[in-house]
């Protein structure tokens, strides 16, 4: 099962991005293995619309769990139609690292 | 830009979906939506004898928005009964919304997809989670 | 061709709305009573509220055309998507979706020349009304209501303003505040715009800021100093060491202002506001 969790840089170390559509990496973890992979978000500074463009990249990187700060309306109906999971961490100063630990 | 409604808690959802008054044709007068947060506050309030203030903290709203909703709860069960309407149970606008859950040991709040089976917590896997709606 | 004169500001609450007001009142008593009053703040129009005996003329509502995809003729190429400015269209391939969403559509149309399939059809969608007033005096007031959640006030103000009948002589448009693009939209083609500050350092900062925006696009301006009394004298300091002209100063007066609360700007007008407002009309009048 891949799961996203959005990432202010591209290493494990990175701090955790609070943002979805406007992250800046995207860290793709395999819950299995434990294998991580990171993409660059291409449509952080977009005008608008980045929330749906990165469901677009979700859906085609075939996840199914999502972990952010927070979601906007309209990403949010679109991950529910994709019937992918949204996960709200609200915490400060935690790195993509520390929360790989606490899904284990 | 239109600001977003804040989460209301909901510690546990009405365990029916509506009233209907008998000795009167109520099909003919309608009926009124009592929204979820609307039974909420309205049991907090009359049923479990909280102050607006408690009750606010608990349902994660501000003292003012738990009166307005509390007020808007009673209005309408007055306007169900003088006006003989049954009164149904509606999510508000949470129908178009996923729901949301939260968990009671790490906080974190996260929707329960239908393949997702089992109703954990996707991060600390605890069983101690409940329901949020929003409005 | 009719004169056209923005009122605008940086700042809210200024004091565009009472001099928009006013100079439609004065300009119908001592120029002409060819005078057209346009309310550009389709966020929040208020001018009608001073005009309590006002008489809708005509109501229409506007739309944009929103584009929605036919999944029968859509073959998920994705051309639609690299061709839209605005990531307003979502389109899938794996799992066979797309989707235009309205919020983010500016009706542009690039996505119906991108689409080689004929998959996108455009249809209606409101984003508000424009409204014409008969008031007492004057050629009357036209308004503009964006339907709340809309995010098209640029599109409807330009609506808008192609609406108004140019038999006027003169047209005042009393602009959103901010410098934004509906502010943009409104001042554009104006002969003149008459910027309404007040002495405060936050009305001297937003100032700044909208003749930058002015002197961008090129367009002559004066100011009025409301609320003059008030604060500081930064403001003018400012003024004059930029060499911008102050077409009136109107003093603070607290009275005034309850007057404006129960919308009751245009009774009982004392002959100081009158004869002040009479200077800066005869002060725009050399401006045209």
């Amino acid at each position: 099962m891949k799961t996203v969790i959005t990432s202010t840089g591209n290493e494990v170390n990175s701090l955790f991005d609070k943002r979805f559509g406007r992250a800046a990496w995207f860290c793709v973890l395999d819950e299995a293995t434990g294998e991580t992979k990171f993409y660059q978000n291409e449509n952080k500074d977009a005008q608008g619309g980045a929330g749906t463009k990165t469901v677009e990249k979700m859906v085609e990187l075939g996840v199914s769990k999502v972990i952010s700060g927070d979601f906007g309306p309209k990403a949010k109906d679109l991950l529910d139609k994709f019937n992918i999971q949204m996960v709200i961490i609200q915490d400060d100063d935690v790195t993509v690292d520390d929360v790989i630990r606490k899904i284990k | 830009m239109p600001r977003r409604r804040r989460l209301r808690r909901i510690v546990s959802p009405p365990g029916f979906k509506g009233y209907r008054p008998y000795g009167a044709n109520s099909e003919m007068s309608g009926h009124i939506e009592l929204l979820y947060e609307e039974y909420e506050a309205l049991k907090l309030a009359d049923y479990s004898h909280m102050n607006h203030l408690e009750a606010s903290k608990l349902m994660g709203v501000s003292r003012a928005t738990f009166a307005r909703i509390y007020e808007s709860a009673r209005r309408k069960i007055a306007q169900a009964l003088v006006e003989s309407k049954e009164i149904k149970t509606a999510y508000g606008d949470a129908f178009l919304d996923k729901d949301w859950y939260v968990c009671n040991d790490c906080y974190v709040r996260f929707t329960l997809p239908h393949h997702h089976r089992g109703r954990r917590c996707p991060i600390c896997k605890s069983e101690r989670i409940e329901m949020v709606t929003q409005k | 061709m009719a004169i056209k004169i923005a009122i605008a500001s940086g700042k809210g609450g200024t004091g565009k709305t009472t001099v928009s007001v006013n100079l439609y009142h004065f300009i119908n008593r001592l120029v002409t009573p060819k005078v057209q009053l346009v309310d550009c703040d389709v966020e929040e129009p208020n001018d009608l509220l001073f005009f309590k005996d006002s008489e809708e003329v005509t109501k229409e509502t506007i739309n944009q055309l929103i584009p929605r995809i036919d999944n029968d003729k859509c073959t998920y190429c994705r051309k639609c998507t690299e061709w839209c400015e605005y990531n307003a269209i979502v389109v899938i391939p794996p799992v066979e979706f797309a989707e235009v969403n309205g919020s983010l559509c500016h009706s542009c149309g690039a996505c119906l020349v991108a689409c080689e399939f004929d998959a996108m059809k455009e249809y209606p969608e409101p984003i508000g009304d424009v409204t014409f007033y008969k008031t007492q005096d004057g050629n009357g007031l036209a308004e503009g209501r964006l339907k709340i959640g809309s995010a098209m006030q640029t599109m409807l103000i330009k609506e808008l303003k192609k609406r108004v009948p140019d038999d006027a002589e003169w047209i005042l448009f009393d602009a959103p505040p901010g410098t934004s693009c509906p502010v943009v939209e409104t001042v554009s083609d104006a002969d003149y715009i008459v910027l309404v500050t007040e002495p405060t350092p936050f009305g001297l900062h937003d100032l700044k800021l909208m003749i930058e925006m002015l002197k961008d696009i090129k367009q002559p301006f004066g100011v009025i100093v409301n609320k003059a009394g008030l604060g500081n004298n930064d403001v003018y300091e400012y003024l004059e060491k930029e060499n911008i002209e102050i077409i009136g100063k109107i003093p603070f007066d607290k009275d005034y202002a309850s007057k404006y609360a129960a919308g009751n700007l245009l009774k009982d007008i004392s002959p100081e506001t009158e004869q002040r407002y009479k200077e800066i009309i005869e002060k725009l009048k050399t401006k045209l």
